[in-house]
């Protein structure tokens, strides 16, 4: 339960400005143009997690310890985050759509 | 049940220079290992290459004689207080307790100061006493090994003394690996003392070898 939260912890952490910002620009363009854009925009959303990937493997990698503590790899952490997130975005999409 | 740890064979180099090439140090339970050597050579590149978060060119860590690829992926295994803050800024003190099982009432008991700042996020908090909450943090934490790098370090001597207590209670349910620059207070908490001189570890039984092998000035020993 604490791995579980505690990987809930570290998505949040960079959740907010890296992904649901580009989740709800998407969210906007299939209100707006329809679905006909969503294999481009599940690849923009891809784009978008590798540099969330990059710029979080960097800036945050001395918190990474804290999780690394609780037996979490830093594949995991990042596996079981972006996961979270595109189940997210792919719900979302479904929702507007 | 006495659990063993051992890393040896730990080659590393950054370009040219070779920081280690002939490792062996061995940690058991109830027994706390201090590792001393000089400004660069190699303390806590070794302590990394034990957690598994830094890339050797080889290296070898076992339990109990079983082979372990990363330490740190191992839940319960081995926990690791890096020399940096590794608990998020954000995160209030008693959560962190709450992430990693730890008991804030006998944390208070120990340190009753720390009463008032609880509910404080760990940025809000003095150097010292973010470092005295991470140390306790990984020394209280329920893992079989224990490795601190630098512990001593920002901490006021009083509450070094409590530390120096606590690991000695702890060793008795874990092994512990421990460095810092304070050496005094190495070798009054460590069973077993190696010491990390041109890549080599070298188990130093008796102080005086310290200064022969110019960790100290002779006069210091």
């Amino acid at each position: 339960m604490q791995r579980f939260l505690a990987v809930l912890r570290f998505y949040i952490s960079f959740a907010p400005a890296g992904c649901w910002l580009v989740t709800i620009a998407c969210a906007w363009v299939v209100l707006k143009w329809g679905a006909g854009s969503l294999s481009m925009l599940f690849l923009l959303k891809l784009t978008t997690l590798f540099f969330v990937y990059l710029f979080v493997n960097t800036g945050k990698k001395k918190e990474l310890f804290f999780y690394y503590n609780l037996g979490l790899s830093k594949e995991k952490l990042f596996i079981y985050a972006f996961a979270l997130d595109l189940i997210l975005f792919a719900a979302i999409l479904y929702a507007v759509h | 049940m006495i659990n063993t740890l051992e890393i040896d064979g730990v080659q590393l180099e950054f370009g040219i220079k070779k920081i280690l090439s002939d490792v062996y140090v061995k940690c058991e339970t109830g027994k706390v290992t201090g590792i001393l050597g000089s400004n660069g050579a190699g303390k806590s590149c070794f302590m990394q290459i034990a957690f598994g978060t830094m890339k050797a060119y080889s290296r070898s860590v076992r339990c109990n004689g079983k082979h372990i690829a990363k330490a740190h992926e191992v839940k319960g295994l081995l926990n690791y207080l890096p020399q940096f803050y590794f608990v998020p800024a954000t995160m209030k003190v008693v959560n962190a307790f709450k992430y990693y099982g730890v008991d804030t009432e006998v944390f208070t008991g120990c340190f009753p100061e720390y009463e008032k700042d609880m509910n404080m996020r760990m940025d809000e908090l003095s150097g010292g006493q973010r470092r005295l909450i991470e140390t306790y943090l990984i020394l209280k934490a329920d893992t079989l090994f224990t490795i601190l790098d630098e512990p001593f370090s920002h901490i006021m001597p009083l509450h070094i003394e409590i530390l120096q207590t606590l690991i000695a209670e702890e060793k008795q349910r874990k092994g512990i690996i421990v460095t810092d620059h304070m050496y005094k207070y190495i070798l009054d908490v460590s069973d077993t003392i190696y010491l990390i001189s041109n890549g080599k570890t070298h188990t130093i039984s008796d102080h005086s070898q310290l200064g022969e092998y110019g960790y100290v000035s002779h006069a210091a020993d």
